[in-house]
């Protein structure tokens, strides 16, 4: 299990010579085993924090750091599930997913990484779709078998990137389930960054909430549920109802600031 | 009301039966005029006439076999329809120059007399089409791929390439033919780079135009340079690819006859030229519909080949 440091970073774009600040001396750890959500609303900075933490762009200032090492570019420790849109179109479920086995294993032969592919989209709920093509998958679908193959990949560290926001009401409420069944069946926990702008997401799933606004994280949440957890019971629960209070206050005063004056009610 | 409407539409509808039948029969008269024309006296009643009694047969038999097919029955209704005009036209109006234009029995006699060849020519035209192809498509889509995912060179090349490529290559066949060694290198040289640009452009705009998403999921995943290049760009690619193949054939075909009608001692643009220097129409015609044929008979190949090789869409 890995330790995720990002200290004092900053990323500024230049898009045709326009410099534009994306991230601002931005700090905040995640724990070996932990579960973070990264919470705030569009434009936050949210998604460039993920884009950094999985090595896609590297800070314009200050480091990140993996178990006190300053990371450079992608690496295998690190499984990234973006919003939609990552499978491999020309391969069906289960080539998508064995693909994924055979680069982060290359000893695996074709035979062998496709029953664990097969393994993989069971766990998810895709038995009997192994030889579909994306194009043949529900958006919902599509998106298991991007997390089959992501953590089938096996890495210490798992990224998603609003992995469920392109998907219909009922599908994400499965999705959420289906991500708390398999991460609790795994044998060994993962470090987890989860970026999403659902409130009620965030608190189902993570161990510990960062709100993000103005580029950097503004607040931090401890989450008091404990694991397993259970939809019906979490939301009828009073501390629930008060951290939802508490994050909502946040986007508030955030759009508070930004229309410029403390009497707006919304 | 509404019945009557019902009844009016059932009414209509019964008088389309009765014609929809009769066009059934509309190819199979034609069928028999045309034998009625073949049989009877006229000014070529010495050239063999079963092949194209033959060719004829097999319009024929396709037309009993494939009953319940609409544009089959209109192709051969077209094409019974020419036929019967070019058989009139050259066998039994007056006064037909039979040397300039020759009746269709004498043409397709052309085929059964000469396909030895014929077949040659097809054989060479091909290794040259196959050689100049085969390298074309090898290295427009590496070059392709290298071009499309480098920024610099993208800048660089794509543009010089967009001047060069319009300039068609039969303009400078005549001048590779001169220069180059021997006439197998210079076909095979213009026949290159009749589908090189196309499919190095195509190429290298497909990939510079990837979804970005694509790109950083590959990333992530990282992937080797192979993988990256073998699993991820060259899928990417392979349908504008295949999308462009059925032209860049017909591209690769124009300037290869072109390029035999030159400098030749065999092939199929040889085959015309040559027999067109001796005013020999009937085999000139011969020929035509042979590389007709042939281009047909690639492209139907390339779009099963795209049918079996893209199967994600």
């Amino acid at each position: 299990m890995h330790k995720i440091e990002i200290s004092n970073v900053s990323l500024t774009y230049n898009d045709d010579g326009t410099v534009y600040n994306a991230l601002d001396q931005m700090n905040f750890s995640v724990e070996p085993g932990e579960f973070v959500s990264i919470i705030g609303s569009s434009g936050c900075g949210k998604s460039s924090t993920l884009s950094i933490l999985a090595g896609l762009r590297e800070p314009t200032e200050g480091q990140y750091l993996i178990d006190g090492n300053v990371s450079h570019g992608t690496g295998r420790n690190r499984g990234v599930v973006f919003q939609h849109y990552s499978l491999f179109p020309w391969m069906t479920a289960e080539g998508n997913v064995a693909f994924g086995i055979r680069q982060a294993f290359p000893d695996t032969t074709e035979k062998e990484a496709s029953d664990i592919a097969r393994g993989y989209l069971e766990k998810v709920g895709l038995a009997g779709f192994e030889d579909k093509y994306p194009y043949q998958l529900s958006g919902g679908m599509q998106q298991r078998t991007a997390i089959a193959r992501t953590l089938a990949m096996q890495p210490e560290i798992l990224l998603l990137d609003e992995p469920f926001g392109a998907i219909d009401a009922r599908n994400r409420i499965l999705l959420q389930d289906l991500l708390l069944d398999v991460l609790g069946k795994e044998k060994e926990q993962k470090t987890i960054v989860f970026v999403t702008h659902d409130i009620d997401e965030a608190i189902l799933l993570s161990d510990r909430i960062l709100f993000m606004d103005q580029k950097h994280i503004l607040e931090e949440f401890q989450v008091p549920f404990s694991r397993p957890r259970n939809r019906e019971l979490i939301f009828q629960s009073q501390e629930y109802i008060q951290m939802r209070q508490a994050l909502l206050s946040c986007f508030f005063r955030g759009i508070r600031e930004k229309i410029g004056g403390e009497e707006v009610y919304l | 009301m509404m019945t009557a409407t019902l009844q009016e539409k059932k009414r209509i509808e019964f008088s389309w039966p009765a014609i929809r039948t009769m066009q059934w029969f509309v190819p199979h008269v034609l069928f028999a005029v045309l034998l009625a024309l073949i049989f009877t006296p006229g000014a070529d009643d010495a050239t063999p006439k079963g092949p194209f009694l033959a060719v004829l047969a097999i319009g024929e038999a396709a037309l009993l076999l494939r009953r319940d097919s609409r544009p089959l029955s209109d192709v051969m209704t077209i094409l019974f329809l020419l036929f019967i005009v070019w058989e009139f036209g050259t066998t039994k109006a007056d006064d037909v120059n039979l040397i300039l234009y020759p009746s269709p029995a004498k043409v397709f006699d052309v085929f059964a007399t000469d396909w030895q060849k014929i077949l040659d020519g097809i054989r060479s035209s091909m290794y040259l089409l196959g050689v100049g192809f085969t390298a074309a498509l090898t290295l427009g889509v590496l070059l392709g791929i290298v071009t499309g995912s480098v920024a610099r060179l993208r800048d660089s090349l794509l543009p010089l390439a967009k001047v060069i490529s319009p300039i068609p290559p039969i303009i400078y066949t005549p001048y590779a033919v001169a220069v180059l060694p021997t006439f197998e290198i210079a076909s095979i040289f213009v026949i290159f780079s009749s589908i090189f640009w196309q499919i190095y452009i195509q190429t290298a705009l497909s990939v510079s135009s990837i979804d970005q998403k694509l790109l950083d999921s590959a990333k992530t995943m990282n992937l080797s340079a192979a993988a990256m290049f073998f699993h991820v760009l060259w899928p990417y690619c392979l349908p504008n690819i295949m999308k462009t193949l059925p032209l860049s054939v017909a591209n690769a075909f124009m300037v290869l006859t072109a390029a035999e009608m030159i400098g030749a001692t065999s092939g199929l643009g040889y085959f015309v030229r040559y027999y067109a220097d001796f005013a020999d129409y009937t085999r000139v015609i011969a020929g035509i519909f042979l590389i007709g044929i042939v281009v047909s008979a690639l492209n139907y190949g390339i779009a099963e080949l795209e049918r079996k090789v893209v199967r994600w869409h």
